[in-house]
């Protein structure tokens, strides 16, 4: 087991510096650099010395490989650097928007369970028209995007529920109240896509187990359906679950660029839109680097419970 | 033990074990029983009804979308800018007049010339790359996952972005770009079965009696992974509607004038409030494209898998 | 089912070690809580936090190092510069300078100093501080983007405590626009770190910054000017887009945000009594740049064939209706004082007459039309994106085929510069004085005009005579000439000129006004009328 681990903890560092390397790729790759906003767009078109100016102070005129070198270098020291555009080192920054995407990230996966795993065993226990009905709705829920939801709640919903803040949004630690409510729109919006692929996973893994002989015997034995259910196909059912939710992080990643776009929220995502926006590589490779160790780990992490939660699992 | 995931979820299998004997299955027992049950399944399977009906429509309506309208989607001017619906111009018109109508209809074929060929295109280059991980193995094998696993902890829609702003917003380029998002993701589900099989005696015998590698391939490793390439395929086409209509909507869609949901549904987010319809009517017909693939995907997957009948 | 607990510790410690996680992360900077200053009886009130909804938080304050709106919309309100404009932008009048002569032969500026004005840190401010200033922004070694406005400065002379010279090497007409807002005083000691910790002499003085979240300035108690300003704080919430700031606006969450699309703005007026609308003023302009070094706009009659082809005012009517602004545009904007004083659509081949265009095209050897297949425009100005779709359905009319290609914004600058594509259309904003940006781009000795191949002698002439000309009258009448020239020639091909920014805000702000260049500069007059928080 422990052999398991360390071998795939190497096979992450190249993963790791791939992904720092393609970073870096795209964001150079992307047409305009960071002078054009920071002298602004509506006078850059007429001050071009500026722009050169502005270059050669950032050393975005140096070699490409020489400043992917000298970024990586500091990375190695544990250095992430200083964001070009904002001028505050990299790390910090990263941190204090961290725990703002966690948040959301953490309240979508309970929003989706919450809401996700009672369909899903409803669905399968009950079959017939529940079960039709919540295909189609599962296939509903998955083909809107979080935008338009988002859209919608912002529009429609908001204005009405005046109770809710939207874009006053304050840190866990300074207004707990506060924090909470102006999460329920954004987590909404992630969630509801998560909660329907959620529902249907446990549905066909609650029909898998259902089938199984041991639940037979059960029935057989003469215990309700309820006791069944709890005791014998949830256990069996949270195999599949804990992969999809390990399999999910980098589509909440994605999901929390948009939504934190939409809803102001000061997290990742906005952050390395910001990053993106400025064309301020080091940022946005700290960024990118952070996400992908998570993501990485995170997939680690849920091939370990896999293997907890089920002994018959094998490390290959 | 079956292991395959669904949903969404499914493309990001990473360690997972194959699902090994679920697909072989159906390719190895008698043919025709196996087809005429195939068609009675078909018949009561109601997901794969709606959604296939659903597709055909949206196709018939991309076909025939001069029958359908009654005027020019690029014609400025037809109505006052953000009029509501009216008998004439049963949507109402966009920001410079246009009938919206047209632009919808007319959207779907920009919609489905982007991510039809998209899949297409990526489930070629998934099959060539997870044929020769998943058969070489070793070296080989090892350097094509990592490299997909690079592209895949990395944010797919800021990927698209780059290559889109590199290559400039075309619909081939486009085409491009989704083909690239889903390459990686195809080329795992390519690659599990292709394991799975390969350590099966028949093949191993096959190989000892000096069958050709391409042979084995094509007569007993393919119709193997159909099953799971069919639905992924259907279910990534859907994916592929929702990337267009991202980028589109960040301005990096198909160039304008071209009619596209994802700029439509942009351009007028900001009018929602007075003029609610030029928003929603994209944004459902997003939904509508999506949902209808999802659904034939989902069907198709209960018709394939023998388990699920 | 023991693995199942297990499974729920696990997860149990994910939430608290989240928890924790928050609770450390560092919060930039502390919540200083102002006093406010007492309320006068009649008049305006006292006190009050001012939310704006921005769409872009600033990179960093430091004012000497961006132009970029984002920064200097909140960098206005922390310092000031020697003088500043009047409401209308038509006048200097003194701010950190009291008063000011020019020599005889144009080429030495005195200035008074503000006796006792203080910096945020307590300093009072001197001569020394006005040169150190001066000399930071025209030093090349700062890499300030403000430099080539300061390149006819020759020095800065510190006279006495109160008392500044600046001396020119020839008479500048422009030199006094150099020393407003943006061309800030700043103390020497604080410059090392005034990109975080900014330090001026400004109305506010920044409490916190809380990247991609908010701005919050607040009163400075030592403003020069003793009753102002009249808020307390004026926070600044960074929203995103064009909905998220309407639905912030119409919520109170803010009480003051500008928007894009004058239509929208119109609508939400109309929709929402309460919200007050300033009629924008048409500050920003859309021009396409025609590269005159290839075909087909090499030939004059091409371009004049493109310009004719145009319907201007059904554009205009398309995408930004008059009632919300719209003008037909020459390459000086609408809100200027030297823009076309005239009917602009009697400028040379500004009627639309599509028959002309195609007999202009045949005598240039074009008798089945041209086809230009990149017509780059910014994809993410909405607007400049409506405005090229209506212009390709009129010039096809014309006999001229374009493909609309949408680019990144800062690509489309670049290409712009180096003259690289046959169209580009990029905006223009009023900034002050046409001089800086009508030199850089047709000079013939400028690279913008040599990358177009534009070697006009009589613009060269108007244009140098505009630089120097000090007479206000006699540089209105050569800028005239400067329009019509390039309206004949037809380099670039300026469209409509609007309101870059729609400011809207809730009736219980008062005291705020829209100002020509679309600063805030009126935060520091303005007050709120509603019971304070």
């Amino acid at each position: 087991m422990s052999r398991y681990i360390i071998s795939r903890l190497v096979l992450m560092i190249p993963v790791v510096l791939g992904i720092t390397l393609l970073s870096f790729v795209v964001i150079k790759m992307l047409p305009g650099d960071l002078a054009v906003a920071i002298v602004g767009q509506e006078t850059a078109s007429s001050n071009p010395q500026a722009l050169e100016t502005i270059r050669a102070e950032l050393g975005l005129n140096r070699p490409l490989h020489e400043q992917y070198l000298s970024w990586l270098a500091g990375m190695l020291r544990g250095d992430f650097g200083k964001s070009l555009a904002l001028k505050t080192q990299i790390l910090p920054t990263i941190l204090s928007a961290l725990p703002t995407t966690i948040e959301l990230a953490l309240l979508s996966v309970a929003f989706g369970l919450l809401a996700g795993a009672p369909i899903g065993v409803l669905a399968a226990t009950r079959g017939g028209v529940f079960d039709a009905l919540t295909r189609l709705a599962v296939s509903l829920g998955v083909g809107v995007p979080s935008f338009f939801i988002a859209t919608l709640l912002l529009l429609f919903i908001a204005p009405n529920m005046r109770w809710i803040p939207v874009f006053s949004f304050a840190p866990l630690t300074e207004d707990p109240t506060r924090n909470l409510l102006s999460m329920i729109f954004p987590v909404i919006s992630i969630g509801m896509g998560l909660a329907m692929t959620i529902a249907e996973n446990v549905r066909s893994a609650v029909l898998d187990v259902l089938h199984e002989n041991y639940v037979t015997v059960a029935h057989a034995k003469g215990l309700s359906q309820r006791v069944v259910i709890g005791r014998h196909v949830l256990k069996n059912a949270a195999i599949p679950i804990i992969s999809v939710l390990g399999l999910q992080t980098g589509f909440l990643l994605s999901g929390t660029i948009i939504i934190e776009t939409i809803f102001s929220l000061p997290g990742l995502g906005k952050l390395v839109v910001t990053g993106i926006n400025l064309r301020d590589y080091p940022l946005v490779q700290g960024v990118l680097l952070f996400t992908a160790v998570a993501v990485v780990s995170i997939n680690l992490i849920t091939d370990l419970l896999y293997a907890f939660v089920d002994p018959r699992i094998r490390f290959r | 033990m079956r292991l395959w995931i669904r949903g969404f979820a499914s493309v990001k299998m990473t360690t997972l074990p194959a699902p090994s004997a679920t697909f072989t299955r159906a390719t190895e027992a008698g043919a025709l029983q196996q087809t005429r049950a195939a068609w009675r399944v078909l018949a009561k399977n109601k997901l794969l009804l709606v959604g296939g009906g659903m597709v055909a429509v949206l196709v018939l309506l991309a076909i025939c979308a001069p029958l359908v309208v009654s005027h020019s989607p690029f014609e400025i001017g037809l109505g006052p800018s953000m009029a509501p619906p009216s008998a004439d111009l049963i949507m109402g018109t966009d920001k410079l007049g246009r009938d919206l109508f047209a632009r919808i209809v007319y959207g779907s074929r920009t919609t489905l010339l982007v991510s039809i060929p998209s899949v297409a295109l990526a489930v070629i280059a998934a099959l060539v790359l997870g044929l020769i991980a998943g058969y070489v193995g070793g070296r080989v094998d090892q350097t094509i996952m990592r490299l997909m696993d690079i592209f895949l902890a990395f944010p797919g829609l800021l990927l698209a972005m780059a290559i889109v702003a590199v290559l400039g917003p075309s619909i081939p380029n486009l085409l491009i770009t989704i083909a690239v998002l889903y390459t990686p993701s195809m080329s795992r589900i390519v690659r599990a079965p292709v394991l799975a099989v390969k350590e099966k005696e028949y093949i191993a015998a096959a190989r000892v009696t000096g069958v050709s590698d391409v042979r084995i391939i094509v007569r007993h490793i393919l119709p193997n992974i159909a099953s799971p390439i069919i639905v992924d395929a259907t279910l990534s086409t859907a994916r592929a509607i929702l990337i267009e209509a991202a980028l589109s909507y960040l301005g990096l869609g198909a160039p304008p004038p071209n009619p596209s949901w994802g700029e439509m549904l942009s351009s007028s987010r900001q009018f929602m409030t007075s003029a609610p319809w030029s928003a929603l009517f994209p944004g459902l017909a997003i939904v509508y494209a999506a949902t209808a693939f999802i659904l034939l995907g989902n069907g198709l997957r209960d018709w394939l898998d023998p388990r699920r009948r | 089912m023991n693995r199942i607990k297990h499974l729920y510790m696990i997860l149990g410690v994910l939430l608290v070690s989240v928890w924790l996680m928050s609770a450390c992360a560092p919060s930039a900077g502390q919540t200083g809580q102002v006093q406010p200053g007492p309320t006068t009886a009649s008049g305006p009130k006292r006190g009050g936090t001012l939310f704006i909804g921005q769409d872009f938080g600033p990179q960093h304050f430091d004012p000497h190092k961006s132009t970029a709106w984002a920064n200097t919309n909140i960098t206005e309100s922390i310092y000031d510069g020697l003088l500043q404009w009047n409401e209308k932008e038509s006048e200097l009048i003194p701010n950190l300078a009291t008063s000011w002569t020019l020599s005889p032969d144009g080429m030495v500026y005195t200035f008074k100093i503000r006796p006792g004005v203080k910096f945020h840190n307590g300093r009072v401010m001197t001569s020394d501080d006005v040169k150190f200033s001066l000399d930071r922004m025209r030093d090349a070694k700062t890499g300030s983007l403000l430099a080539s406005s300061f390149s006819l400065v020759t020095a800065v002379d510190v006279v006495d405590a109160e008392t500044v010279k600046v001396t020119l090497s020839k008479p500048q007409a422009t030199f006094l626009n150099f020393l407003t807002e943006v061309y800030s005083i700043v103390p020497k000691e604080a410059v090392a770190e005034l990109e975080t910790k900014p330090v001026g002499t400004g109305p506010f003085m920044l409490d916190k910054y809380v990247l991609n979240q908010s701005v919050r300035l607040v009163r400075n108690p030592d403003y020069w000017d003793k009753n102002k300003p009249y808020l307390a704080a004026v926070e600044f919430k960074i929203l995103g887009d064009e909905a998220s700031k309407e639905s912030a606006l119409r919520s109170k969450s803010v009480d003051m945000a500008w928007f894009r699309d004058p239509r929208q703005a119109d609508a939400l007026a109309k929709a929402v009594p309460g919200i007050m609308s300033a009629p924008g003023i048409p500050s920003r302009w859309i021009g396409i740049r025609l590269n005159t070094c290839q075909k087909p706009f090499d030939d004059v009659r091409v371009r004049r064939a493109l310009s004719l082809a145009t319907d201007r005012k059904a554009l205009i009517e398309t995408v930004i209706p008059s009632r919300y602004g719209g003008a037909i545009g020459t390459v000086v904007a609408p809100a200027d004082r030297f823009y076309w004083k005239g009917d602009a659509l009697e400028l040379p081949s500004y009627k639309n007459d599509a028959a002309q265009a195609k007999q202009l095209l045949a005598q240039a050897g074009y008798p089945d039309g041209v086809t230009i297949d990149a017509y780059k425009v910014v994809a993410a100005n909405q607007l400049d994106v409506d405005g090229a779709q209506v212009l390709k359905e009129q010039w096809a009319k014309g006999g001229i085929k374009v493909n609309i290609v949408p680019m990144e914004v800062a690509q489309i600058i670049d290409d712009w510069n180096k003259g690289n594509g046959k169209m580009i259309q990029v905006g223009g904003v009023w900034n002050s004085d046409p001089d800086g940006q009508l030199y850089n781009w047709f000079h013939s000795s400028t690279p913008t005009a040599k990358a177009y191949c534009i070697n006009d002698p009589e613009l060269d002439k108007l244009l140098e005579q505009g630089r120097t000309t000090t007479d206000i009258k006699a540089r209105s009448d050569i800028y005239q000439n400067v329009q019509k020239r390039i309206a004949d020639q037809a380099y670039v091909f300026v469209l409509y000129g609007y309101p870059l920014r729609w400011e809207m805000w809730w009736d219980h702000v008062k005291g705020y006004a829209n100002r020509p260049s679309n600063t805030r500069w009126a935060l520091r007059y303005a007050w709120l009328d509603k019971p304070g928080p």
